[in-house]
């Protein structure tokens, strides 16, 4: 394992960001930790990295316990939200601070950098401040500043979080390239479901400091362990104590055994998909979402009277609590 | 000298202000003229009557081996006292920014004490205190360490409140991944932390050096002002010429005096502009 | 002489003008140039320099003044809205005069002698408006424009400048006291029980005496001090070259030169020092109000020090009339005794014969030495035996 989090508590003041916490991350995979803010899920992170010491509990990076070193000597790199930019010195000048920390040839130095602005495609502005980068360059140099220790393993807290829709997606698509060049163990925090399902391994989804589940994305949409993970992995419907996916509705026009009425209320075209908003007799809206052909096929008017049943739905008798 | 406020750091872009409405022209008239009747009218005055005589009385007037001597002093004392308040003017915002503890308020108070308390009084309580009936049994009064001690004592505040609101908002990220990258706490301070605060820094230095090179109340008590033992100022030179009605021999000397402060406000500014140049987000 | 007499002169320097004006600009300008020019006694700046082109051109000067005379304008009109700030009484209908003198007397004059005059025929219903400051800066002023009935400075040169500028009669000094109102003698000050049993300028001399005299580039009274070591070695039958030798030699006990001479008293009083060269009337003063700080001692040969006085002439007179019978009656035998308990010497000799002073087995003034106009230059002026001296050399 590259990663293990052994029964890791850790509070501030009163509050409990991380209650006895384990997880095991696998050498070469890219996992992900998945949660609202405030489930301790960069709290983890920093408790990885060791720029938190926890209550109680162990960290070991390749089996090695690092629980009481500083994160100057854990050996891991890590990427910060708002890129955590050396303003002061150039793209260059970023890249190369770890390895001239470590006093490592000048002539080593240089290659590296170079190697490394090229391979986060900041080749042509080495000589450029912060200051006049974009975000997603920065965050791309934040990156290439990480890598350049050669850290066992990669830690980034929430890296596309302070950036727009289009830059954060393509970003997301580089850094899965990336990482499947490059092979470093890497740990991503992130509270975008769609950021995680797309580019993890493995998927953690964390609530109140506690680990809710974790394992494949697929695994985890298809069979959550709870409501909490079934809605935070995707939208969810609730119908009666049951919880469905808007895909999993089927829509008919005629009344069926099992069918439930239900009326129209708004129909929105999203491009590839429809997205239609129905109401139940108890009074309830559910998302239902249909292809376009589908959509067309029912040709759905606002007011209009439709009969549903459910594809697939989930139970969750024992629920802890409501979903977030 | 505005040119080393913090604002200053911030480059200008076109401003957006930049429009010639009433408002505006008023607004602006209004700062020049009362810059001009506070700061200017009386500069010039000054420039007037200590040039008047030609730059040759000026030269005449500073060469003489007393007044020379002085102004060695001053500049002396004053870089010494720049550099320990750059030091501890430094340390002081940083305990107070990073560190809690008990009154750190009231402590945060006190920083600006002596630029509430008349300086003259500074001087009184500092001869107490370190003087011939020293209670600890210090006396460094009418020596140069004195003089050193009450221009330590009136520029105290200049450094820390130069440097708190930039530690303030100093970005905690940089020395995170700093400290991940493998720097150790003293590799932080210096290769993060201390260019950060170079400009802030800079400015508090340049205006303690400026006040230091002026200062008269907190020092004419506690200065021997003996030109033969080292320890008269240049601003008791200049109270001397004063008192003896020797106008433009006093004229001559302040614009010295000024025009050495100006020197030195402008090279810090350009140098904590050079700094913060690149800061920009 | 009197155990009462400290009660002339007030405690607290700076605080003692409780005087009456009838104008309150002219309070506040006064007030101005005191703040540029300090705080401090009668002995802050006696004699003219030379050393700088001001001196030759006095207009020069006239901008500094300008531009203080301006703000303290701004200011006067300012309080002059507030009524309510300013202490000023409001004159009384026997008319007001201006009193400009240097700075120690000032508290005679707004106290006891306001008192005094006020019982007299003359002096029924005028009140006084007394502005103290430093000699020099003080005839300075009234060269410039200063309103002023009486002058009163710390040495003659003073008067003279305005002699100069028909300001002054030029027969000021005609009457049987030099035109001098006050007289005083150069004196130390030791510690109590005199440890180093300093009695004569030459043990100032001695190993390790640390000796206090104020900056003579900033503090007239520092003049008055070192032509009386001077003049005592001249008295005492050594050549110029040995006097000056004396200087040289002094100056190397010098360990602190104050501003003024209250400064020097005040850093002897705080325990620097083992002897300061002073003014009778002040280490008098001082051994009154603050027993066992300070002792007086009178070398064996002293300089004597004489305080000129004057009625002025349009247009800075506005009542020349009235300050003529003023600097009469400051001659008088009343007005002599109060002088006397303020520790100063009086003038008239039937007076002076029932107030016995510690005075000088040898007393010469300042025209024996070769009179100011001779000696300022020569040895205050810029290459002059002192400057030179105080230059290291």
């Amino acid at each position: 394992m590259a990663i293990t989090v052994q029964g890791v508590s850790k509070r501030f003041g009163d509050f409990q960001a991380l209650d006895k916490v384990s997880i095991e991350v696998e050498d070469g995979s890219l996992t992900s930790i998945l949660g609202p803010s405030g489930s301790g899920k960069s709290t983890l992170l920093r408790v990885v990295s060791g720029l938190e010491h926890p209550d109680q509990g162990r960290v070991l990076i390749f089996g090695e316990d690092m629980t009481h070193l500083p994160p100057q000597k854990r050996g891991v790199g890590f990427v910060f939200q708002h890129y955590a930019a050396f303003k002061h010195m150039t793209v260059w000048e970023n890249v190369a601070f770890g390895l001239k920390v470590r006093r490592r040839p000048k002539r080593e130095i240089q290659t590296k950098v170079a190697e490394l602005l090229e391979l986060v495609q900041l080749g042509g502005l080495a000589e450029r401040y912060p200051g006049q980068l974009s975000g997603g360059q920065r965050q791309r140099m934040g990156l290439a500043r990480a890598l350049a220790v050669e850290p066992k393993v990669l830690l980034l807290d929430e890296p596309f979080g302070a950036l727009d829709a289009r830059v954060r997606q393509e970003l997301r698509t580089w850094l899965r390239r990336l990482h499947d060049e490059v092979h470093v163990t890497t740990v991503l925090v992130t509270h975008d479901q769609e950021e995680a399902m797309e580019i993890s391994d493995c998927v953690v989804v964390m609530n109140h400091g506690r680990i809710e589940q974790s394992g494949e994305p697929r695994r985890l949409y298809d069979h959550p362990d709870s409501e909490f993970v079934m809605s935070f992995l995707g939208y969810a419907n609730r119908i009666g104590d049951s919880l469905v996916r808007p895909h999993d509705i089927r829509i008919h026009l005629q009344p069926g055994a099992d069918a439930l009425a239900a009326t129209v209320r708004r129909v929105v075209f999203l491009g590839f998909e429809v997205r239609a908003e129905l109401e139940i007799p108890e009074g309830q809206t559910v998302r239902v979402q249909l292809t376009r052909s589908q959509a067309a096929e029912l040709s759905l008017a606002p007011g209009q009277t439709i009969y549903v049943d459910l594809a697939h739905s989930r139970r969750f008798p024992e629920e802890r609590e409501a979903a977030a | 000298m505005a040119a080393l406020s913090p604002a200053a750091a911030v480059p200008r872009r076109g401003g957006v202000a930049r429009t010639d409405d009433a408002a505006a022209v008023v607004v602006r008239g209004l700062s020049a003229g009362y810059l001009s009747l506070i700061v200017l009218l009386p500069l010039a005055a000054l420039l007037w009557t200590s040039t008047r005589g030609g730059i040759g009385a000026v030269w005449q007037t500073i060469t003489i081996p007393t007044v020379l001597g002085a102004l060695e002093l001053t500049v002396g004392v004053s870089a010494i006292v720049v550099i320990i308040n750059a030091v501890f003017g430094t340390l002081i915002a940083w305990v107070l920014v990073r560190d809690s503890f008990r009154g750190k308020s009231a402590v945060n108070a006190l920083i600006d004490l002596p630029f509430a308390l008349p300086t003259i009084v500074a001087g009184l309580t500092l001869l107490a205190l370190y003087g011939p009936s020293s209670p600890v049994h210090v006396n460094v009064a009418y020596t140069r360490m004195g003089i050193a001690l009450a221009l330590l004592f009136v520029t105290l505040p200049f450094v820390t409140r130069a440097v708190q609101p930039v530690l303030i908002a100093l970005d905690r990220d940089m020395e995170e991944a700093a400290a991940v990258l493998g720097a150790g706490s003293l590799a932080i301070f210096r290769r993060i932390v201390l260019p950060n605060l170079g400009p802030a820094l800079l400015a508090g230095a340049g205006l303690s050096f400026a006040r230091a090179l002026g200062e008269f109340g907190a020092v004419t008590l506690i200065a021997g002002n003996n030109p033969l033992r080292g320890t008269q100022v240049m601003s008791l030179v200049i109270f001397g010429d004063i008192q003896g009605y020797q106008f433009s021999s006093a004229a001559a000397l302040s614009f010295i005096l000024l025009a050495l402060s100006l020197a030195v406000l402008l090279v810090f500014g350009r140098l904590s502009r050079a700094l913060s140049g690149h800061h920009d987000r | 002489m009197s155990i009462h007499a400290a009660a002339y002169r007030e405690p607290v320097k700076g605080l003692r003008n409780t005087y009456s004006t009838d104008t309150k600009k002219l309070y506040m300008l006064t007030l101005m140039r005191q703040m540029t020019a300090s705080h401090h006694k009668k002995n802050d700046g006696r004699p003219a320099q030379e050393r700088t082109a001001e001196a030759r051109n006095p207009a020069r000067s006239e901008i500094v003044r300008y531009v203080i005379q301006a703000t303290g304008f701004a200011v006067a009109l300012a309080v002059a809205a507030f009524p309510s700030l300013t202490t000023a009484r409001t004159a009384h209908s026997g008319g007001t005069l201006n009193i400009v003198t240097y700075s120690t007397p000032g508290p005679v004059y707004s106290g006891p002698l306001a008192a005094a005059f006020a019982k007299t025929k003359a002096g029924k219903h005028v009140s006084l408006s007394v502005s103290p400051g430093p000699s020099d800066s003080q005839s300075q002023a009234v060269a410039n424009g200063q309103p002023a009935d009486v002058v009163n400075f710390s040495y003659a040169p003073n008067i003279q400048t305005l002699v100069g500028k028909h300001l002054v009669p030029k027969s000021w000094d005609r009457n049987p006291y030099h035109g001098n109102v006050t007289d005083s003698v150069v004196a130390f000050g030791v510690r109590q029980r005199n440890p180093k049993h300093i009695k004569n300028w030459s043990d100032l001399l001695k190993k390790g005496i640390q000796v206090l005299t104020p900056n003579p580039q900033a503090s007239g009274g520092a003049k008055w001090n070192l032509l009386a070591a001077y003049g005592a070695q001249r008295e005492t039958r050594r050549s110029k070259k040995q006097a000056v030798g004396y200087l040289k030699k002094l100056f190397k006990h010098v360990s602190v030169q104050d501003t003024s001479a209250s400064h020097e008293l005040n850093t002897f009083l705080n325990g620097t020092g083992d002897v300061m060269i002073g003014y009778e009337d002040d280490i008098m003063e001082a051994q009154q109000k603050m027993p066992g700080k300070i002792k007086l001692v009178v070398p064996k040969q002293s300089l004597l020090i004489e305080n000129p006085i004057s009625w002025t002439l349009k247009p800075a007179a506005h009542n020349a009339r009235l300050a003529k019978k003023f600097v009469s009656f400051l001659y008088s035998k009343r007005a002599q005794t109060i002088w006397a308990k303020a520790f100063y010497w009086p003038v008239v000799k039937s007076v002076a014969r029932h107030h016995h002073f510690p005075r000088p087995k040898k007393l010469f003034n300042i025209r024996q030495l070769g009179g100011w106009p001779k000696l300022d230059p020569e040895f205050f002026g810029p290459n002059g035996i002192v400057t030179k001296i105080e230059q290291g050399g």
